[in-house]
């Protein structure tokens, strides 16, 4: 039986209800679904409201009243790859300490329930107040939590097969791509010169060109590159979301919600949005408010001048305007409207003071410690703390970093490499990969999937794990308890069982539960090459008893196409 | 030999996604499956079966979901457990230091299809080993060599460019065939262009991929006769279309010679339409390997226009097409087009060269015989 896969219902509308708040609904399915999730929890529900929904990615978010007081319920829209990132984030930065609402584990011990093609969380209910947006006070409130909960997710380590999500290469990329869109932005206003903020637009899009191009100058000569050579722990995580919304006040400060987001990258890129955008909203650039909300900032997470630098770069780059006139791209007919005409002539008008904000902030970098950024690690080492929960493989070795594109222009014309090449020839300077490591062990033994609901044996101190790197080698814990998890891949047909090693401190037995299903409704996408779905492993809900450690769905017959479970 | 040819995590073989990689593989596996005994180990696909043999090709489908690591697991598990003479990898580098651990004595040859061997894309460590345990480098192009080497100096003895091929009995000029022609007149007053000159570009509508300075250029291009034809992705999704597509259908819609869409086209019937157009472009801004649709264009007998990046300048010989220098603005391309579009033929000739170059040196078993080479240790 197929199970129903979550996918967005932002369509819903164009079937001509236009009456419903899409935000406000979740399909009926979901809500099945939701109350069945709940079930795998050790707690007695006895209502669930909607809080809100995201129609347009297929999450939601529910207050569920339960037993053990209000919690949070939460189907997570990215795919369970890239959500089990900010669960792992979720859980690291409550251990640390940081006022973020808790994961309530599972019946089975895991901070997630896989269902619908998507995780599901349940989470403490914190009762929060906004903090105060009229005045400066509440925005240090929020740039103190913000620090705060920067400062708790350094050193994090996302589990093995989570996907990795990380900006923290790619500044110059975006700061690229301002500028690339920007001529988009001339080019549109040039082919629709008639329209009412065409030619306003056209009057002022050199300067931000030119201030674009600037911030990018100043990026590349900053200590950029030399901050990310520290890799993606050392700095932690951003919200990218972060606001009066999804940070409020709660008990002993600012608590963070919505983590849903979290990536690696220089904190303080959360901290200029924040800044820009107030004073975006404000209309005029006041030093004071941006020296305050700094200077809150700096208390809950302390910067260094290289961070100081960087923070005030970024705000130099144009981005009030491009937020306001991307959207020109679609319907240029509609959104080069009087409407952005006005609004452009008001980005003008603040122009000036923001000039003037930047010029003078510029002089408070001297308030600021220099950092140290000597010791770079090639293979960084990992500070990892094991959970006690399950959590699908924490990871051993190295993180999966990405090194930061940069666009190599050869410095040195090679000659056709019949030729020997001087082996003088020194690349140009760049942050290296970071080693990924994965164990690739040899299998213990196959499993079918006619074996369902067979416990599997947990093998104890296998044999190292083979590692690509030497210097990650020693930097291993050896002297801990290896065990191996199962994990069930994703093909019922012959269900393959894939070692994983993972590193306990206790000898609870907790595995996997990555479900093999069978068939999929795979649409052939006819627009785009072939696009892998979202295949994870997929718990049929109803089914699926508590104390059984593993199961598989109906094992197939089939044995034509084999589908992709 | 018992020879193992590992395709990547991303699209299966055959190539019923599309794919280059894929592509060329498919395109060469079958002759080399005559002197040798081949296992192809692609990723699995819902369409395919988990193995199967055809045409005396073992073909072997690991899952990998498009993630590398999973796949890695697989293919390793894999040839643990089978021994081959040659395992052949396919634009993996980061699999040759996985594949040497499991099979200590096989010849391990890699080609390369494009930048893997970039930092940001394989530690130096991974890549040192990888230039170390491979026998020889194959690249599609020289450029692609030259890249590696520079990340990896020591690469330079072992890398060879075999150039890929097209399949020149489906990528045919038009007046060859019957067929061909008919086709053509059909998709041609179908779309109301028979009277016209048609440009062509095929492509993902990407920046990188640059359709969107040639569209520019049709503004400044003061041609009536002329028509662009864009095929390849898909403008007209209602919802959820990238910022960039949006950018390019605005100013398409203004622009002043027609700009068609055909929408998604499937990759056996793209070929209907180099036989309907008149002018090939390739608007590449990045440093592009070396595209396949040269080969294709040439094949079909149309004159075409392409960016001196990347590789793709290696295959402008013997007249058969046109360089920009400058791909970032529309100029260059006026001012060729102008050339190619009043001077009928110019582009007749530089066609028929195109064919000629296509039939001479981009053949299938051409490609074959030099990867054959390879695996004899020539």
């Amino acid at each position: 039986m197929q199970e129903y896969i979550i996918q967005p219902w932002d369509e819903l509308n164009a079937a001509g209800s236009a009456v419903l708040n899409l935000e406000q609904y979740v399909p009926p399915e979901v809500e099945a679904m939701a109350w069945e999730v709940v079930g795998l929890y050790d707690m007695k529900v006895s209502g669930m409201s909607l809080i809100t929904a995201k129609p347009d990615k297929g999450g939601a978010i529910w207050r569920i009243d339960t037993n053990k007081g209000p919690r949070s319920l939460k189907v997570l829209h990215r795919t369970p790859y890239r959500s089990l990132f900010s669960v792992g984030a979720q859980e690291y930065v409550v251990r640390q300490g940081g006022r973020v609402p808790s994961l309530i584990p599972a019946r089975d011990g895991q901070l997630y329930v896989e269902a619908g093609g998507k995780l599901w969380i349940v989470t403490d209910w914190i009762t929060l107040q906004p903090a105060s947006k009229i005045d400066l006070e509440g925005a240090m409130q929020l740039c103190k939590g913000l620090g705060e909960f920067h400062r708790h997710t350094k050193g994090y380590v996302p589990p093995e097969l989570a996907a990795n999500s990380s900006r923290l290469y790619k500044w110059p990329k975006y700061y690229e791509k301002i500028i690339t869109k920007i001529g988009w932005f001339r080019d549109i206003a040039n082919a629709y010169s008639e329209m009412p903020a065409s030619k306003q637009l056209l009057s002022v899009v050199d300067m931000f060109d030119k201030q674009a191009r600037e911030a990018l100058v100043r990026l590349e000569a900053s200590s950029y590159y030399k901050m990310i050579a520290m890799g993606e722990p050392y700095w932690g995580l951003v919200h990218q979301d972060y606001g009066w919304s999804n940070g409020q006040m709660g008990p002993g400060g600012i608590w963070v919600i919505d983590l849903d987001g979290v990536a690696y990258d220089l904190p303080i890129r959360d901290l200029r949005k924040l800044i820009t955008s107030t004073m975006d909203d404000m209309g005029v650039w006041d030093v004071t408010w941006m020296r305050g909300m700094i200077e809150a900032y700096h208390e809950g997470n302390p910067i260094d001048a290289e961070t100081f630098e960087v923070l005030l770069n970024d705000m130099s780059l144009p981005n009030e305007f491009y937020k306001h006139v991307k959207e020109v791209v679609f319907e240029p007919t509609l959104t080069l409207n009087s409407e952005l005409e006005v609004l452009l002539q008001r980005l003008m008008a603040t122009e000036d003071s923001k000039r003037a904000a930047l010029a003078e902030l510029a002089a408070d970098k001297s308030k600021y410690a220099q950092g140290d950024y000597s010791k770079a690690p090639e293979n960084y080492a990992v500070t990892r703390i094991p959970s006690e929960h399950v959590f699908k493989g924490t990871p051993l070795g190295a993180s999966r970093g990405e090194t930061y594109d940069r666009d190599i222009t050869p410095e040195v014309r090679v000659p056709e490499f019949a030729v020997s090449i001087s082996p003088e020839i020194a690349p140009v300077q760049r942050a290296q990969r970071k080693v990924i490591q994965f164990n690739l062990k040899p299998k213990r033994k196959k499993q079918t999937s006619k074996r369902s609901g067979s416990k599997k044996k947990l093998v104890k101190n296998v044999a190292a794990t083979k590692v690509v790197s030497k210097k990650v080698d020693s930097q291993k814990i050896t002297s801990k308890k290896i065990t191996s998890k199962k994990v069930i891949s994703k093909n019922a047909a012959k269900s393959k069982v894939v070692e994983k090693q993972t590193i306990k401190k206790t000898t609870k037995t907790n595995t996997k539960k990555i479900v093999t299903r069978k068939k999929q409704s795979i649409s052939t996408p006819k627009t785009s090459p072939w696009i892998p779905k979202e295949l994870s492993a997929l718990k049929k809900v109803s089914s699926v008893k508590t104390t059984n450690r593993t199961k598989t769905t109906n094992p197939t017959k089939k044995t034509t196409n084999k589908k992709l479970a | 030999m018992n020879v193992l040819m590992i395709c990547t995590e991303k699209l299966p073989v055959p190539p019923i996604r599309g794919g280059a990689i894929q592509t060329y593989i498919n395109g060469v596996v079958g002759l080399l499956s005559k002197q040798h005994k081949i296992t192809l180990l692609g990723r699995t696909d819902v369409d395919l079966p988990r193995e199967e043999v055809v045409n005396g090709i073992r073909y072997v489908r690991v899952d990998s979901e498009g993630i590398f690591e999973l796949y890695a697991r697989g293919v390793i598990e894999f040839v643990r457990q089978n021994h081959y003479d040659v395992i052949h990898i396919f634009n993996r580098p980061r699999l040759v230091s996985l594949i040497r651990e499991a099979a200590p004595n096989a010849r391990i040859i890699l080609s390369m299809h494009n930048d893997m061997f970039q930092p940001s894309k394989i530690s130096n460590e991974e890549g040192r080993i990888a230039v170390e345990q491979t026998e020889r480098i194959i690249t599609i192009s020289n450029y692609i060599g030259r890249t590696i080497c520079e990340y990896f100096p020591q690469a330079v003895s072992k890398i060879r460019t075999i150039y890929s091929g097209v399949d020149l009995d489906r990528f045919v000029p038009y007046y060859q065939s019957n067929n061909a022609r008919q086709i053509r007149e059909q998709l041609r007053s179908n779309h109301n262009i028979n009277s016209k000159k048609v440009i062509l570009f095929v492509g993902r509508l990407s920046p990188k991929k640059g359709p969107h300075v040639l569209i520019r250029a049709m503004s400044v291009l003061r041609r009536s006769d002329a028509v662009l034809v864009v095929v390849g992705g898909s403008w007209y999704s209602e919802n959820r279309v990238s910022d960039y597509v949006a950018y390019v259908r605005a100013i398409a819609a203004r622009s002043p010679i027609p700009v068609l869409t055909t929408g998604y086209v499937p990759a056996d019937q793209i070929h209907h339409w180099y036989w309907a157009s008149d002018i090939f472009a390739c608007t590449s801004l990045w440093q592009e390997p070396l595209a396949r649709v040269h080969y294709e264009a040439m094949a079909a007998g149309l004159p075409f226009i392409t960016t001196n990046r990347g590789g793709n300048s290696e295959i402008v010989m013997n007249n058969n097409g046109l360089l920009i220098e400058n791909p970032e603005e529309p100029g260059e391309y006026v001012q060729k087009l102008n050339q190619l579009l009043s001077d009928r033929e110019l582009g007749q000739r530089m066609g028929k060269n195109g064919r000629h170059v296509a039939e001479q040196h981009f053949r299938w078993n051409r490609v074959a015989s030099e990867i054959l080479a390879v695996w004899k240790r020539k």
